[in-house]
């Protein structure tokens, strides 16, 4: 039985050097896809969206709504096109520490009723805060999820971004 | 006299260590511990925990098991550009983790 690969779409640093300096240092292996040579976080197109007013911009594959803001006519074209919200740990974690966890589960509760497709990243700026698909999922637990979709976010759901750029 | 065993509060220890470029003293972790939980889950709200053990940049911590999934959470937010708190296992017993 093969083990599953779990997939971080979303880092925000120079990828190149995180594999040999980082990579063995803040986590276990067969993390990030078994050839991380052939991964590239970067290569993901993430269309950030502030608020209502902002539209969808052509061509995207995540879409982040950083002020967790929920819009229901754009995600309805989210979902319908196959695309998926990504759910940001460190803009989660900045909303935490300005006392704005509810507005975060609301937008959360607002995904699970309307079945919109979403994936967990770590949003990391360094190799220090890179975080492992089991500690995510342990922060998606206080945002209403189970840790299994969580995990399943990462895994199945994020596979069909990186599947449809032939990386493997 | 000794409280019955379905009565007494249930506790969890939990593993972590910690990742960094320098070496961590264990009160140093624990007090950035506290100040990151205080700070997302307030005083009074914030789960109570004690460090059991740091030694080699491992810890243990211990939490009610009622606040094992908010702790849990606290330290996975925990970031810093320094260091790293990984999260091992957690248990029931002390016994367990150091298997």
């Amino acid at each position: 039985m093969s083990a599953a690969r779990y997939f971080d779409l979303d880092v925000r640093f120079k990828w190149d050097g995180f594999r040999d300096d980082g990579y063995s240092a803040v986590f276990s292996p067969n993390l990030l896809g078994q050839d991380s040579s052939s991964y590239n976080p970067s290569k993901v197109n993430i269309a950030v969206i502030k608020g209502p007013e902002q539209k969808l911009p052509p061509k995207y594959d995540l879409v982040n709504y950083c002020n967790f803001i929920s819009d229901p006519d754009s995600m309805a074209v989210i979902r319908d096109k196959g695309h998926a919200v990504e759910l940001c740990v460190a803009d989660i974690r900045n909303f935490i520490l300005k006392g704005k966890i509810a507005q975060v589960q609301f937008f959360c509760g607002v995904l699970r009723t309307y079945r919109i497709p979403y994936v967990f990243t770590s949003g990391a700026t360094c190799e220090y805060e890179v975080k492992s698909p089991k500690e995510i999922s342990f922060i998606a637990e206080m945002l209403g999820f189970t840790q299994r979709q969580a995990l399943y976010s990462m895994s199945e759901t994020a596979s069909l971004f990186v599947e449809g750029k032939q990386w493997h | 006299m000794a409280l019955k065993k379905s009565v007494r509060t249930r506790h969890r220890y939990i593993k972590f260590r910690t990742i960094s470029q320098r070496k961590f003293a264990g009160d140093e972790i624990y007090s950035e511990i506290l100040r990151f939980v205080s700070r997302t889950h307030g005083a009074f709200a914030m789960p109570k925990m004690r460090l059991i053990s740091y030694e080699n940049s491992e810890g243990i911590l211990k939490c009610r098991a009622q606040d094992l999934t908010q702790l849990r959470a606290a330290l996975a937010l925990l970031t810093s550009r320094e260091y790293r708190i990984k999260l091992l296992s957690s248990s029931g017993t002390i016994k367990a983790l150091s298997r």
